[in-house]
């Protein structure tokens, strides 16, 4: 019985001290929140410096959905030996994981954004401001306006795509087809290809954002007309039932119902559409510059264009949709507030944003920023973009995907829906959103 | 003596139940709560808005989506799946040559991971790159062979559900072998001189004896076919136009996509307790079947 309650005395003590060990793990990485902002005004007096011989090593987590410039990483290092840089890919889910660390107020320094996660989180005070920084004059002013929230900027989108088709140089030639820059023109083009026996399009349906282009490629030209569109339907102000966005899933509703997409391809993720443009079962794919990644150098079964997408009506302005939406923020209570700064300037000189530029193969927003030899198409595309009025879309609110991107498939499907009660569905899943 | 036994019994008990408490009983409860908020997923604050969530949960046309697909898979898997694997477990019982690697090759399927399971399936499904059309080309079945199985509404579901059945067969065959092995062979020994033919002896004998197995069989597919997620997230993400969304990808699209996880935590409340009900339902009527040897 002695040893019974001796031993019961001994678990208890074990059992508490394993109790107050955890909570007070918890306690501490919990703490940093809280204790972070008030520190950094300490760190940031010391560190005004920035040449740094003697600071302390850094190390600035970077996270990002695509890979970061390894040459840029490099040359950032090399100018501030103290700082390391540690890039954290996630590939997969980003928009998920990235919540999930900053509910739980993970250590973070730098992260990429999409457009419509920034006024969320801006009013979770999850971002720094970074309204003062000298940098914002070296980027594209829509790129900046991208990046801020009620007039206070908290960061700037980086790389740019515009939203294209793909098409095969060598079906045009051969049906002697030329680039089309009205919806007419294309109309025309897809008639004459499917009459020579191969599909104008295709599309899949799995990935079902990947078959947005077609109805999200007004967007450009809904900005265009006035800038502050989106904004407007996040507060209300308009709503999508209005009769200027009446004919929003007209353009793919037509292509679906004349047959000019390829058959059965509504279950193709958007890795086997490509696959399937590459052997030549469709003359033209619709997608983002970001796929020209696909077509590297080596690749020869046959030569590659893009064309902005013409969803103008003869008479209209073909207005190029720019996507930008890796918004380089800090986060607020990183342990590092100077070295992400740091960082936001470095990046913003247009001698690195070339460097980027070539080694990620993409458009930059910083101006002439941009390397004219990122892609062997790069020049053409790039001449074509900037012969026509362009935008960048700064992104449907969250609600609005998992409503939209169904509908799309609805229409591959041939499903014939109601296109205006469609746009209804488009309201109220906006209404949602509604500030 | 007593009391101080009891005393000791709750401090073994103190750091599990702690632990317990800790990591399931809290989020069970903080969930419950949440179910009854506008939570947006990042701040803490929340504001409570009684049964809202679960009124437009039920006014959702998703909301009928998922049943019904819960119902199919439930209803298809069950039969099919347990139709095989009861027949396969009856073959694969009886001393043959090669009956281990019989049964070794069938269980396979499910140890496998199913994210990869289902990244090879979209392949086979594919009409242009897959086997199944080449397969259906090579038999001359024209038709099947140009079906786009995962992107039509009404064939998705069944292609998912043929996968899961395809994985699982082996496991439930498992179980119902242990279950066979469990029948005294005195029985089958006193029917045979009664003159009971073969057809007999398994709906007669082996079928009511094995009603343990298929308990726990039903049941867990039952629950797995519910709360089912990888498999539709894989294949199809609840398309082509949602005709394969079950209550798993709305919670995942509601708590995490569009910063709704009050709504989804209310549809995860929803889908417990008819997980719930259905379990206590399928084991209560079954319990009621079985036959004591």
């Amino acid at each position: 019985m002695k040893l019974s309650r001796l031993s019961a005395l001994l678990l208890l003590v074990l059992a508490v001290s394993l109790i107050v060990s955890a909570c007070g793990g918890n306690k501490n990485s919990g703490a940093p929140a809280s204790s972070g902002s008030a520190a950094s005004p300490s760190a940031s007096e010391s560190g005004s410096a920035p040449s740094g011989e003697d600071k302390e090593p850094v190390t600035l987590k970077i996270s990002s959905w695509n890979p970061l410039s390894q040459k840029v990483i490099e040359k950032f290092e090399e100018q501030y030996p103290y700082i390391t840089v540690e890039p954290d890919q996630i590939a997969d889910q980003y928009r998920e994981v990235i919540r999930t660390r900053i509910v739980s107020k993970a250590d973070m320094d730098i992260a990429w954004m999409f457009p419509n996660q920034m006024r969320e989180y801006v009013d979770q005070n999850v971002l720094m401001d970074m309204s003062g920084e000298a940098w914002k004059d070296n980027y594209l002013e829509s790129a900046v306006q991208l990046g801020t929230v009620d007039g206070k900027t908290y960061g700037v989108p980086y790389n740019y795509y515009a939203v294209v088709v793909f098409y095969n140089r060598d079906v045009f030639k051969n049906l002697g087809l030329n680039v089309p820059t009205t919806w007419e023109e294309l109309l025309d083009v897809s008639g004459k290809i499917k009459a020579s026996g191969l599909a104008p399009f295709v599309t899949g349906g799995k990935d079902a954002w990947a078959t947005q282009f077609m109805s999200s490629g007004q967007f450009g030209a809904y900005q265009h007309k006035d800038p502050l569109v989106f904004e407007k339907l996040a507060s209300g102000e308009k709503k999508w039932t209005d009769p200027e966005f009446a004919d929003f899933f007209g353009p793919l509703s037509e292509l679906a119902d004349k047959g000019y997409f390829l058959e059965n391809s509504v279950g193709l993720g958007n890795a086997q559409v490509v696959q399937v443009f590459k052997e030549g079962k469709a003359a033209m794919y619709p997608m983002g510059s970001w796929a020209l990644d696909e077509f590297p150098a080596d690749f020869k079964e046959f030569e590659v264009g893009a064309f902005p997408i013409p969803l103008n009506k003869a008479g209209e302005p073909l207005v190029v949709n720019l996507i930008s939406d890796n918004i380089f923020t800090g986060i607020s209570w990183s342990k590092h507030p100077e070295e992400v700064k740091l960082f936001m300037d470095f990046i913003a000189r247009p001698e690195t944003a070339k460097l980027w530029s070539d080694d990620t193969k993409s458009a930059v927003t910083v101006v002439g920023g941009t390397s004219p030899t990122y892609h062997p198409i790069a020049e053409e595309l790039t001449k074509s973009i900037e012969s026509n009025i362009s935008t960048i879309f700064p992104s449907l609110t969250p609600s609005m995907e998992p409503a939209y991107f169904p509908m799309l498939q609805q229409i591959l499907l041939k499903q014939k829906p109601d296109l205006a009660k469609l746009m209804e569905e488009m309201q109220k899943a906006q209404e949602k959103d509604y500030k | 003596m007593r009391i101080l036994n009891l005393k000791t019994f709750l401090l073994f008990l103190a750091p599990a139940l702690l632990l317990y408490s800790l990591f399931y009983a809290g989020p069970i409860v903080s969930g419950l709560y949440y179910g009854f908020t506008d939570w947006k997923g990042v701040s803490f604050s929340a504001n409570w808005i009684g049964l809202d969530n679960f009124k437009n949960v039920f006014s959702d046309p998703l909301f009928a989506t998922a049943l019904r697909n819960m119902l199919i898979l439930s209803i298809v898997v069950i039969a099919i799946q347990h139709a095989i694997s009861i027949f396969l477990a009856v073959l694969l019982d009886q001393k043959l040559r090669g009956v281990v690697w019989m049964r070794a090759v069938i269980f396979y399927p499910a140890i496998l991971n199913t994210v990869v399971i289902g990244y090879i399936w979209s392949y086979m499904y594919s009409p242009f790159v897959g086997f199944l059309p080449k397969f259906f080309e090579a038999l001359g079945l024209e038709t099947l062979a140009g079906i786009d199985w995962l992107g039509r509404t009404d064939t998705a579901i069944y292609a998912i559900s043929f996968v899961i059945i395809w994985q699982y067969t082996g496991y439930s065959m498992m179980i119902y072998m242990a279950g066979l092995q469990g029948i005294s062979s005195d029985i089958y020994e006193s029917a045979s001189i009664d003159g009971a033919n073969a057809r007999q002896k398994f709906f007669k004998i082996t079928l009511p004896l094995l009603v343990p197995a298929i308990t726990v069989n039903t049941v867990l597919s039952v629950i797995g076919n519910m709360k089912q997620f990888e498999h539709i997230w894989v294949m199809t993400q609840g398309g082509p136009a949602n005709s394969t969304q079950v209550f798993g990808t709305l919670i995942y699209q509601f708590a995490f996509k569009t910063s709704q996880p009050g709504y989804g935590t209310a549809m995860a409340i929803l889908l417990s307790i008819l997980i719930m009900l259905v379990t206590v339902t399928i084991i209560r009527v079954l319990n009621r079947w079985e036959v004591k040897q």
